[in-house]
């Protein structure tokens, strides 16, 4: 009896011990992985800092001094705040589409038994699978029709139409939005809109929320849309105004490293910020999903 | 709570609306007559600044897109006539795509009798200005000859000589320059190259080529084409040339390196590639004659067919191709070689760069200018021209084993993009 | 009430209009017409021709058209099954109680899925470049090799880069709705297999796989119409040309370049609905055999 239990302990030992290393080992191999990911920012912004003389003959790992003299090439040609504030204008306005008009699309299947309504939702479900790219060259001709070619509306007016936008909601309104609050602002007299604008929209919010966290950042990054349907480079986001950077200073990586950083870090801070929140709707949708 | 949630809607109405109806922005001129021209080059500033201090009353609305986007939004752009500039600059490369579309106005018509201008210009550029029926569909202001940039210093060490004219002598032809070249790589220990890249020895040789890539509809194979490619191989295979992609960044640091000896570029590779890339270098440079003449690159200007402006763009293109106190000031404070003879020929006497070690070169292009001869280019050559490129660096770089293999291997990729050319 | 809400159910179709009539502007207006223009043969001058079915016939016989989607499938298949294999392995170490610095991790992994897939394509075309790029400098620097590799001159190089990058940019993404998926498991199944004296990857394989296997389709679903419309990152990683030798030319950079640079209307059309039938015959093919393979396990 003694002996086992004298034996069971140091068995517990041994393994707490090879759990301890497995431990440092997951831990390393964290470590490890965490710097893949972060070594080719920061090398952008290390780069970003040098000439391009000093980049074309060595390696290097800490920060020069030509950070003034390539933001003024760069600023020479091409305005990257200008396109932060484009890209702010066409992410801001389709987010903003994508939720009211998702939102209201969905409560209309999710509220109201009209003839059609599954077979309706089903097709709006089915838009999902087909890839935006399959109506590239029609897209183009409906905007050169509808006289939006080269302008922010030709990418923003799409955004009404997000068919995840309403699946995502009518998920939640059917989770969480008992039918008897229809019902009682129906009896207070309030009209059909009025009671969604004012009532159910904002018990919405945090499916909105989330939603719009995705819509944003698939809006804010989208680049086969403006590069095909947009001309003037003031109007330019800036996923465009970064390919342009290869055109402009393809002689010159300094300014090169210097525009991709420009155009990511702000990201960065804005993650920094509010990473725990992005990530949590990136899951919540997920699972909704 | 209730404000806040009957605001959220008002502002989706409101964008709505006004992306739907009140969008496009009016543009306040304030009865200054308004001139859009759209230029991939930033050069165009210049001219249109001194256009605008002649003709004050007249407001250049100047678009610079940057030439990778170019050629499609303007292409785009004449589609569906939407937002089309009166006048429109377009490069050489891409020229011949640009002048057979329907949609340029004619230029050898009255009021303009372009021809009138086209005289003092030189030979090869009139042969391009015109469409396949002999209209004058653009106007080109710029004269590309080209000649062989090199470092004095590097001549000096290895050749002993910096005299434009002895530097001439000895690389007038490919053999000598390759032996140059094998010499220079083994005495510098592999640090130095006669040249950048097989690019270098294309400049020269693709400004030589007699037959287009399509002729009948058929793909043509100019023997020059193919005597490049033998040239290139042997190029790589000795060490004559170094590895550095034209326009990459190990390429311009070249320059400030002097890795490289010979540069061969046209005239606006003084302003535009080595002053600009290597502006520390000044005075270490010098500009002989290559093996043959060549030129390269060029700008030309088109005016829209739907113009609402046409006087006013007719006026800025017989500005930037004819006024001779602009053409002047031109060739002199921007150092740019002018597609008009008379102009050029006037300066060339008195015009040196400081750039160049006070060589004259304003001459040294009037004489390499009236050797140039006019490339035949038809609307496939410039996406042709970037195939057969792409398969030379393959079969140098020995991914395509033989010039069999990367022959074929080009004719099929021209077969399957183009299908309406017949490939054999 | 029940009488009331019957009355008022003509509203919803007020409610869904808007997004109809934008759904049908802007997306299936497109659609049509790009299905009109693949019977016909368009330069955007002038007016299209009717070819009937020359463009798809040109597809049947098109060797870009395999070798792009080809390309595509390579560059997907080499992302996404790291992507979703190491993803969820990282999930479950980060569902563990023992690890520190969670959210950090958490945050770290995810952070490349929201930076702009372009700014990602140039800054990785920049790091490998041949001979200014940092990556050749750094292995030069450490003396293991004394010439700089010409890495965009490999195809297959070129096409794992692509890889990379999406695996880049997706594993942490994946980590995550893996992590959402793992919370939804009830730890009480998860602990009394332990006391039971499974081992923890006994538990992994037995109880945690068949419970994810909902959020395993879902992310193999949507990487799959995802991975069909790669473009951003080869797209700027080589300067739109998708070389070398078109081993990084993806399907929707091929419709695009014949599309938008060789002003093929048509032709360019009829590729994308081509790359659309392939997408829905692998949709349907991953449905199947993830459905089969639920249907056994359960039986």
């Amino acid at each position: 009896m003694l002996q086992t239990s004298v034996e069971n302990v140091r068995d517990k030992a041994v393994k707490r011990k090879k759990m301890k290393l497995s431990h440092i080992f997951i831990h390393l191999f964290l470590i490890l992985l965490a710097i893949i990911c972060i070594v080719p920012f920061y090398i952008m912004i290390i780069y970003g800092t040098h000439t391009n003389a000093d980049i074309a003959s060595e390696f290097i790992f800490l920060p020069g001094q030509a950070l003034l003299e390539n933001y003024q090439s760069m600023t020479e040609n091409m305005n990257i705040w200008r396109g932060f504030l484009n890209s702010l204008i066409i992410a801001g306005c389709s987010t903003a589409l994508t939720l009211y008009f998702g939102a209201l699309n969905a409560y209309g299947f999710a509220k109201y038994k009209f003839r059609g309504n599954k077979i309706l939702f089903w097709f709006v479900l089915a838009t999902m699978m087909v890839p935006q790219q399959l109506g590239l060259v029609g897209t183009f001709r409906i905007m050169y029709i509808l006289n939006l070619l080269d302008t922010y509306a030709a990418l923003i007016l799409p955004a009404a139409a997000n068919a995840f936008a309403v699946f995502f909601v009518k998920q939640f309104i059917d989770g969480t939005i008992p039918d008897e609050i229809i019902e009682s602002a129906r009896v207070d007299g309030a009209s059909e809109f009025k009671t969604f604008n004012k009532i159910i929209l904002p018990m919405l919010a945090p499916a909105l929320a989330a939603l719009g966290i995705f819509a944003f950042i698939g809006s804010w990054n989208n680049f086969i849309g403006p590069l095909v349907l947009l001309f003037t480079n003031d109007k330019y986001p800036l996923p465009l105004l970064v390919q342009l950077l290869q055109g402009y200073y393809g002689t010159n990586y300094g300014v090169q490293y210097l525009g991709v950083a420009l155009s990511v870090l702000p990201i960065i801070i804005v993650f920094a910020i509010f990473s725990k929140r992005i990530i949590g709707s990136v899951a919540i949708g997920a699972v909704k999903g | 709570m209730n404000m806040k949630s009957s605001v959220l809607p008002m502002i989706m109405y409101c964008i709505l609306a006004s992306i739907l109806f009140g969008c496009s922005s009016s543009s306040s001129s304030q009865e200054k007559e308004e001139l859009t021209i759209w230029t991939f080059t930033d050069e165009a500033r210049y001219a249109v600044e001194k256009f605008e201090e002649r003709y004050p009353n007249v407001n250049v609305n100047l678009l610079f897109i940057n030439n990778d986007n170019y050629l499609q939004k303007l292409i785009s752009v004449l589609q569906v006539e939407k937002n089309v500039p009166d006048v429109f600059f377009v490069e050489r490369t891409y020229w011949p795509q640009i002048r057979d579309i329907p949609r340029l106005e004619n230029l050898t018509q009255s009021p303009y009798n372009a021809e009138e201008i086209l005289e003092q210009q030189f030979e090869y550029i009139q042969a391009e200005e015109k469409d396949e029926n002999g209209i004058v569909r653009g106007l080109g202001y710029q004269g590309t000859p080209g000649g062989f940039y090199y470092r004095r210093d590097l001549t000096k060490e290895f050749l002993g000589t910096d005299d434009p004219e002895e530097v001439s002598e000895l690389i007038s032809s490919w053999d000598k320059i390759m032996d140059i070249g094998e010499r220079v790589v083994e005495e510098s220990n592999g640090e130095i190259h006669a040249l950048s890249s097989w690019s270098a020895i294309n400049n020269v040789e693709s400004s030589n080529i007699e037959e287009p890539w399509i002729v009948d509809d058929k793909l043509t194979i100019d023997e020059a084409r193919v005597h490049t490619l033998d040239l290139a191989k042997e190029a790589r295979e000795r060490e004559i040339v170094a590895k550095y992609e034209s326009w990459g960044p190990a390429w311009t640091a070249s320059m400030q390196q002097g890795t490289v000896m010979f540069y061969p570029e046209p005239t606006w590779g003084l302003p535009h590639i080595f002053k600009n890339n290597a502006p520390e270098t000044a005075g270490k440079w010098g500009l002989a004659h290559g093996p043959k003449p060549f030129s390269g690159g060029g700008t030309f200007l088109a005016m829209y067919k739907g113009s609402q402006k046409k006087d006013l763009a007719w006026k800025f293109m017989e500005f930037y191709t004819t006024d001779e106190e602009f053409l002047k000031e031109l060739a002199e404070s921007q150092q740019y070689f002018l597609s008009n003879k008379n102009i050029n020929q006037e300066l060339a006497p008195t015009l040196t760069s400081e750039f160049l070690g006070d060589q004259k070169y304003f001459d040294f292009f009037v004489e390499a200018g009236e050797q140039v001869s006019s490339v035949p280019q038809t609307k496939y050559d410039n996406d042709i021209n970037s195939l057969w490129d792409e398969k030379v660096n393959d079969f140098l770089n020995g991914r395509l084993k033989t010039k069999e293999a990367m022959i074929e291997s080009f004719k099929t990729e021209v077969g399957h993009h183009f299908p309406e050319i017949e490939v054999d | 009430m029940f009488s009331k809400s019957i009355r008022k159910d003509h509203y919803g179709y007020l409610f869904i209009a808007p997004f109809f009539l934008i759904f049908f502007i802007f997306g299936l207006y497109p659609i049509i017409y790009s299905l009109y223009l693949s019977f016909t043969d368009w330069d955007g001058f002038g007016q299209p021709v009717l070819v009937g079915l020359q463009n798809y016939q040109r597809i049947i016989g098109d060797f870009f058209f395999y070798k792009s989607l080809f390309n595509t499938l390579v560059i997907w298949g080499v992302s996404v099954i790291p992507q979703l294999t190491i993803s969820l392995i990282l999930a479950v170490i980060l569902h563990e109680k023992f690890v520190k610095g969670k959210s950090l991790f958490r945050a770290v992994f995810f952070f490349p899925n929201i930076v702009t897939a372009a700014s990602l394509g140039l800054l990785v075309g920049l790091i490998f470049s041949w001979q200014t790029g940092s990556f050749n400098q750094f292995l030069m620097s450490l003396g293991i090799i004394s010439d700089p590799i010409n890495w965009a001159d490999k195809p297959n190089f070129m096409r794992g880069l692509v890889s990379s990058i999406l695996f880049w940019q997706y594993f942490g993404y994946s980590m995550i709705i893996y992590i959402a998926g793992l919370q939804g498991i009830s730890k009480d199944i998860l602990e009394a297999a332990e006391i039971d004296g499974a081992s923890k990857v006994k538990v992994f394989f037995n109880i945690t796989l068949p419970l994810l296997s909902p959020i395993i389709l879902f992310q193999v679903v949507t990487s799959i119409i995802g991975g069909m419309q790669i473009f951003d990152q080869p797209y700027t990683l080589t300067d739109g040309s998708g070389n070398p030798d078109n081993a990084t030319l993806t399907s929707v950079m091929y419709l695009y370049d014949t599309a938008f640079t060789r002003y093929q209307y048509g032709y360019g059309s009829a590729i994308a609905f081509g790359l659309f039938i392939v997408i829905v015959i692998f949709s349907i093919i991953s449905f199947t055999t993830m459905n089969l393979k639920t249907k056994q396990g359960k039986a």
